[in-house]
């Protein structure tokens, strides 16, 4: 077994498990794979579709309209969708029934660890292994396809940033940080010239005048008389159009995710929404001058396009050090500091390998590079509870919370989310104060 | 979308004409439409039929469960509403032979829809124009309202979260008792009651034996009823007869029929809808409940219809002319939708098998008891009859016009069951995750051949079919929904919203009682290694008022 796979946290195991018992499931009914239903177009705008959950809620009922955002180039497009609810039979009996009497608890083990059954055809015999699934395929999300139809939804990102901080009131930057120059020249009347030019700066002309009169005599330092004084052609001083360097200031936003086996299922979808939405809002706040490098990890990282960001179910152990070094390469491979305000997002469950020897350093040093690091921590319900994960526990060892103005953290549940809870979850990250 | 052309209609006519000749029963008319694929995602929504009533839900994505039921085959090569006259769909990129075979392919659903008495209800209708009457009638009630329209959806929404739990065979039994009461019909009243209540009653209280009891089913089996009563033994043991079934009449009078399922209930009994300004809710549920009813033959008999239509598509289209020159493209077309996948399950395929599997056993006599009674191997495969191929298609004609996807399923004794899947190398495959730890990492999941047990295979092919809830109703404080267990729970998340919509409608609060099962999560971490989940049954009772949803643990 390769070393990077005995990292796995009891978290990463029990995910694992859930995903194949999923890609079983996908065999299992009908045999064919599920996708979900194409997108229909709908007919009323997200605007209408909106309004209408808004007053589902003051009619008091629950709000019904999801919605998944995807990232598509340089757009967002969102989906809107429902699903329908009805008393509809769900789970067959589980195996594994509570017995009173559990002596027979090792007989019980052999039985049944199938994940699935289903209907075959063919030639063989009982036992014979006739073939294999992924579980989860190359990695890939089967999620919608975006692209294929224009999607009735779609704007660019720095428009959702800019309706998210409306509608959520979300904070701006106090400091924008580093300003770099920009190709874009403008022009402004801060130079001053002597002899010819555009408007007359009076003050400085009367100061040159004053000068050359003292020079030539003709005005006494102690008893000063302004009548007789010589206008000379040099002494006119202009402010003149000149062509100045725009400086605007320019972030690089890192968004880190833990693909590992515990993030299976709804983390990932969390997370990936979040990230999202903040990648949004930095665009508005960056006047759409940010660049966004997107890194996945679980034993090992590597940076990813945007894409397959949004898409890679991976599995596997999970140590998150090995995120923060592969930041830091980039950050010093490519001289970030120097130029971009820095910005660190990342996303994951908490149960990390490491015990925070190898992290803590690392946090240190990243935060000496940025603007604003900030975590999310899902917790899950079942593993997770009331515990304080492993990467909760090392972040207190290493005293990062109490750099407000540089590390955030924010733990919260990943089930039932909604996007006032994610809204929550963001300002907490961004917050300014 | 457009009328088939003149020459392809003309083919369409040909086919029929083969396909009546070869035993298949149909109307004279027929339509068929060329839709493009656009026109095929905006009929989805609408299952296909173009005058269903609107509903914003039907424009957004609509995801369902993961058990969804889907009513339509997945090739969308064609479509077949159940309408008169029945209507087709053909998708424009059809080669012109393809559009023949599919011709006698939808001939064999059209069969299906006309002669099997799983449908009977919908044979005095036509569906598509009652389902543009209730459109029409919906857009009326959403002009009637107003501003406050978007109640209208609400009460639709409502209406659909349950709508999958109509009483359709609650409306099967009540349409056999009233066409032949002489078969299906109950015995009346009056006998119902005498030997129901006035005994049992008598018999506790020691006035009569058992014996008795018995004497006097004989006596009613030997003459009519009117005969029973008169008679003087009777009269004098009992005089009083006549005067106690009168009052227990007049007290039973006042009852409303019961209701055959929640929607009805809810028309029915519901306050809240009965009060004046409130009266158009029911004509909604009722174009709810009316569609839904007219869906549910359908979602039974999903294996039946494509069984069949594949079956007769194969026949007739193989041994018509005009296959010469596209057999390879036929079969090559043919093998992605009714081939045998190795791993999965092809209701086209195994539908198709079943019907000539049993065409076969008719033909050779094998549908008797004396077949059956015959358990050397040897003796039953060579066992013939010789009762001739027109013999076997007779049964053939009569099994598929009488029988749903859990009797076709069901229909064969285990013997000839496990004799089906040998013909046709079926088995029961198993998916396990591997014992090698790599493998596993490298994300592989093992399929391997399970069983080949006819029980076990059945029991996979029982579990694929379509079933809703069973349930009972009451009234107990408020609409007491009884679920009862059949071996699946219930799909928790949704319970409450569909409470919520129930409660509403009802004006008064709503009790589900269900099975759950609950997950012990107490040695997940205390124990280190490998946590097991254990689940304990138990049968809990969501309570809903007031819009809140709450859940206790009965036992």
């Amino acid at each position: 077994m390769k070393e990077k796979d005995k990292m796995m946290t009891e978290a990463d195991v029990l995910g694992m498990q859930l995903k194949a018992k999923e890609a079983a499931e996908s065999i299992v009914f009908l045999g064919q794979r599920r996708r979900p239903p194409r997108i229909f177009s709908a007919l009323e705008t997200m605007d209408e579709l909106l309004k209408r959950d808004e007053q589902r809620e003051k009619d008091g009922f629950s709000k019904k309209i999801k919605i998944r955002r995807v990232i598509v180039g340089n757009k967002v497009i969102s989906v809107p969708y429902v699903e329908q609810e009805q008393l509809i039979h769900g789970e067959f009996e589980p195996k594994k029934l509570k017995k009173f009497s559990r002596l027979l608890a090792a007989d019980d083990d052999e039985e049944d660890e199938d994940l699935g059954e289903t209907t075959g055809h063919g030639k063989g015999e009982v036992g014979d292994v006739i073939g294999e699934i992924p579980i989860g395929g190359a990695g890939e999300d089967e999620g919608t396809e975006p692209g294929t139809e224009p999607g009735p939804h779609e704007e660019e990102i720095y428009e959702t940033g800019k309706r998210l901080t409306e509608k959520f009131h979300l904070p701006n930057l106090k400091e924008k940080g580093k300003k770099v120059p920009v190709d874009e020249p403008v022009y402004d009347l801060t130079d001053r010239f002597r002899g010819s030019g555009q408007i007359l700066d009076k003050k400085e002309t009367l100061k040159r005048i004053i000068k050359t009169n003292i020079l030539l005599g003709r005005l006494d330092k102690d008893k000063p008389d302004t009548s007789n004084l010589i206008v000379g052609p040099r002494d006119k001083v202009y402010r003149v159009l000149s062509r100045e360097k725009k400086y605007e200031s320019q972030s690089v936003a890192f968004f880190l995710r833990d693909y590992s086996g515990s993030m299976w299922g709804e983390p990932t979808q969390v997370i990936v929404e979040q990230h999202l939405m903040i990648y949004a809002w930095l665009s508005y706040q960056y006047k759409k001058k940010v660049i966004p490098r997107f890194i996945v990890h679980d034993t090992e990282a590597q940076e990813v396009s945007v894409e397959k960001y949004f898409r890679l179910n991976a599995g596997g152990g999970t140590l998150i050090p090995s995120g923060y070094k592969k930041i830091i390469e980039i950050i010093e491979g490519e001289g970030l500091e120097r130029d971009y305000n820095i910005f660190v997002f990342q996303g994951t469950d908490g149960e990390d390998f490491d015990d925070g020897k190898l992290a803590i350093p690392l946090i240190g040093k990243i935060l000496t590079y940025v603007n604003r690091m900030g975590v999310c921590v899902l917790k899950h319900p079942y593993w997770g509870g009331d515990r304080e994960s492993e990467f909760e526990q090392y972040v207190k060892r290493g005293n990062f919370l109490t750099q407000q103005e540089l590390f955030r953290m924010y733990t919260m549940s990943y089930l039932d989310m909604t996007e006032e809870k994610q809204i929550e979850a963001i300002k907490a990250l961004i917050a300014q104060d | 979308m457009k009328i088939l052309s003149q020459e392809m209609k003309k083919q369409m006519e040909e086919c029929k004409e083969r396909a009546r000749k070869a035993g298949l029963q149909f109307s004279e008319n027929t339509l068929e439409f060329i839709i493009t694929n656009q026109d095929m995602l905006e009929l989805m929504p609408k299952n296909m039929i173009p005058t269903l009533y609107d509903y914003w839900v039907q424009d957004i994505e609509v995801y369902r469960n993961k058990w969804i039921y889907d009513i339509y085959p997945h090739n969308l090569y064609e479509v077949t509403i159940n309408s008169r006259p029945p209507i087709s769909y053909y998708l424009q990129d059809n080669a012109d032979w393809w559009n023949r075979m599919l011709f006698y392919h939808v001939l064999g659903h059209i069969d299906i829809d006309l002669n099997n008495v799983y449908f009977r209800k919908t044979w005095d209708d036509n569906f598509v124009g009652q389902a543009l009457a209730d459109k029409r009638l919906i857009e009326k009630i959403r002009q009637e309202r107003g501003s406050e329209k978007r109640w209208v959806d609400y009460v639709i929404e409502f209406a659909l979260a349950i709508d999958n739990l109509v009483g359709y065979y609650q409306e099967l039994e009540e349409a056999d008792q009233k066409g032949k009461p002489e078969i299906f019909g109950k015995v009346s009243e009056k006998i119902d009651f005498y030997f129901g209540e006035f005994l049992k009653k008598r018999y506790e209280e020691k006035v009569i034996e058992l014996k008795f009891y018995y004497d006097e089913i004989a006596r009613y089996n030997r003459c009519g009823e009117t005969a029973f009563f008169e008679d003087n033994f009777f009269l004098s043991k009992f005089p009083e007869f006549h005067a106690v079934f009168k009052k227990w009449k007049e007290k039973n009078k006042s009852q409303k029929p019961k209701p055959k399922d929640v929607l009805q209930y809810l028309m029915e009994h519901s306050e809240f809808i009965n009060k004046e300004e409130n009266k158009w809710m029911k004509d909604v549920i009722q174009v709810i409940r009316r569609t839904s009813l007219y869906f549910q033959p359908m979602l039974r008999t999903k294996i039946v219809h494509e069984g069949w239509a594949s079956l007769w598509h194969e026949r007739l289209y193989t041994t018509d002319e005009s296959i010469k020159g596209h057999a390879i493209d036929y079969s090559f077309m043919d093998a992605h939708v009714v081939v045998d996948p190795r791993i999965g399950l092809n209701p086209y395929a195994v539908g198709k098998h079943l019907f000539e599997f049993i065409e076969e056993l008719a033909s050779k006599g094998k549908l008797s008891r004396e077949y059956r009674l015959i358990k050397d191997i040897e003796a039953r495969r060579h066992f013939d009859r010789g009762l001739g191929k027109d013999y076997g298609r007779e049964v053939l004609f009569e099994v598929a016009h009488h029988v749903d996807d859990y009797q076709l399923i069901n229909f064969l004794s285990d013997e000839d069951f496990q004799d089906f899947m040998e013909k046709y190398d079926m088995f029961m495959v198993g998916i396990r995750p591997p014992k090698d730890i790599e493998r596993l990492l490298r994300g592989m999941l093992e399929v391997y051949i399970k069983s080949k047990k006819a029980k076990d295979f059945r029991r996979l092919l029982n579990e694929f079919l379509y079933h809703p809830p069973y349930y009972e109703l009451r009234e107990e404080n408020g609409l007491y929904i009884n679920h009862i267990y059949e071996g699946r729970t219930l799909v928790t998340e949704y319970i409450p919203n569909v409470l919520i919509g129930i409660e509403f409608l009802n004006g008064a609060p709503v009790h589900l009682e269900t099975t759950e099962y609950e997950k012990e999560e107490d040695h997940y971490w205390y124990f280190g290694g490998r946590p097991e989940p254990e689940h304990k049954k138990v049968r809990v009772l969501y309570t809903c008022q007031n819009r809140k949803v709450e859940r206790k643990v009965i036992d």
